[in-house]
């Protein structure tokens, strides 16, 4: 608790004798904030700050990855749809043939070609489906391993916070403030919150990549790449939450 | 003598500016294109979401809101768009009154005039350059194209359903239709290059 307090104490005293900083330069704000102060900062202040900036890159990570499987389950979509497409069209010409040669035998054979086609095509198809789907799998495998550090991150904010209720336990005068305004209680919440909408965003994403290409039905097809597009469980609050923890801790 | 070359020189500024806004209208509404595209985009997405069979697959048991979250965020990213082509229709209304000044200046500078000029000298015309009532017309004409393009654009938008994905279709194909202004302007400026290349 001393720490965090002579830290923040420090940091304003430092600010005030107008002594130059590297870490003034880097900042664009006009405004100085004691906590601009990195190096007299507490530990608790510190690792709570090196957590905001680990969300930061760690989400920035999700959207690179969300946007390339995006594109992978659209080529999925895309290539199915052709297949069905190719096979409607085989079976029409089939049908005509069929009609059309009652005659003569000729015909037979085109429709023997246009089937040998359409099957070509489909394992083709078939195959390039696969491929995508590993794609995909293994965009939600580097998701999951983002969404675990994402987890480990909040639980050691969950442990900060309870480090840091049992010091002001022995010393309530202590404001449990590291930086501006948040308490390090608040730090967790968000961090809890943006942990659970990643977390049910990623059990969606799994979901999706493991059944869009065993869809026949455009719609749903269509749906499972939107929804994967435009991640439904990550709330616009998401957006809010990370700027505030950034700015709150000086990043911003 | 001075109300035709005060006439024409207004004329002469008049179409240097027309010429400019053309080309400006033309950019605008290129850059407005992609939003028009991924608009229709949206909507197609949003009328699958709409057409999915309501028993949801087995694997999308655990998200029984999904459909309903889809919906929103789809809704939300198509406000984005509209609003992207509201600030386009704003540029494009700008470059609107900017011709409908033209024409109303030049008009003016006419009336002001027009005791002093007689009819012949009007409608004179020689092989370079088109007399200044040809002139005064052409400008009527693109400021009443660029003014009906312009509202026709604000009423697509004004009349548009999100749900409705055939109307979007049809947003997009209707939203494209300007090139009869540009054929029409440059046309018209054709007939100018003497007039307006003469110092």
């Amino acid at each position: 608790m001393s720490e965090s307090s002579s830290g923040k104490g420090s940091g304003k005293r430092r600010k005030s004798s107008g002594t130059p900083r590297k870490s003034d330069s880097s900042s664009p704000s006009p405004v100085k904030s004691p906590s601009v102060n990195y190096a007299k900062l507490s530990p608790i202040a510190k690792k709570v700050r090196d957590v905001a900036a680990d969300w930061h890159n760690l989400i920035q990570r999700w959207e690179v990855l969300n946007a390339s499987g995006a594109s992978v389950a659209n080529k999925i979509v895309n290539c199915k749809l052709a297949n069905i497409e190719s096979k409607d069209a085989a079976e029409m010409t089939v049908g005509q043939t069929s009609a059309g040669s009652v005659a003569g035998a000729g015909g037979t054979g085109e429709a023997a070609d246009a089937d040998g086609m359409s099957k070509e095509l489909e394992v083709f198809c078939n195959q390039l489906t696969d491929t995508y789907n590993a794609m995909a799998d293994s965009i939600c495998l580097s998701q999951a391993k983002l969404w675990e550090k994402m987890e480990k991150l909040t639980s050691n904010l969950k442990g900060q916070r309870e480090l840091q209720q049992y010091q002001s336990d022995n010393d309530d005068s202590d404001p449990n403030i590291p930086f501006q305004t948040w308490t390090i209680q608040h730090f967790y919440e968000v961090s809890a919150e943006l942990s659970e909408m990643y977390s049910k965003e990623l059990k969606l994403k799994q979901a999706i990549s493991e059944n869009i290409a065993h869809q026949s039905d455009r719609h749903t097809m269509m749906f499972l790449a939107s929804s994967w597009l435009h991640q439904p469980y990550i709330d616009n609050r998401s957006e809010i939450l990370l700027e505030s923890m950034l700015v709150e801790t000086g990043h911003r | 003598m001075q109300a035709e070359v005060l006439t024409r020189r207004q004329l002469k500024s008049a179409y240097v500016t027309i010429e400019k806004q053309a080309a400006r209208w033309k950019e605008i509404h290129g850059n407005s294109e992609q939003y028009v595209r991924s608009l229709c985009n949206l909507s197609e997405q949003l009328e699958s979401c709409e057409k999915v069979p309501d028993e949801a697959p087995e694997f999308l048991k655990d998200f029984p809101d999904l459909k309903s979250r889809l919906r929103a965020k789809l809704l939300e990213e198509m406000e984005k768009m509209v609003g992207k082509l509201r600030e386009t229709l704003c540029s494009l209304q700008e470059v609107s009154n900017s011709v409908g000044r033209q024409y109303g200046a030049s008009m003016h500078t006419y009336q002001t005039h027009a005791a002093e000029l007689a009819i012949p000298k009007v409608v004179e015309r020689s092989a370079t350059e088109p007399s200044m009532a040809d002139m005064l017309e052409w400008l009527g004409d693109i400021d009443r194209a660029v003014r009906e393009l312009f509202l026709q654009k604000q009423f697509l938008l004004d009349t548009l359903n999100y749900d409705d994905t055939r109307q979007m279709q049809s947003l997009q194909r209707r939203w494209k239709q300007d090139n009869d202004l540009d054929t029409m302007v440059m046309g018209i400026l054709a007939h100018l290059t003497f007039f307006l290349q003469d110092t």
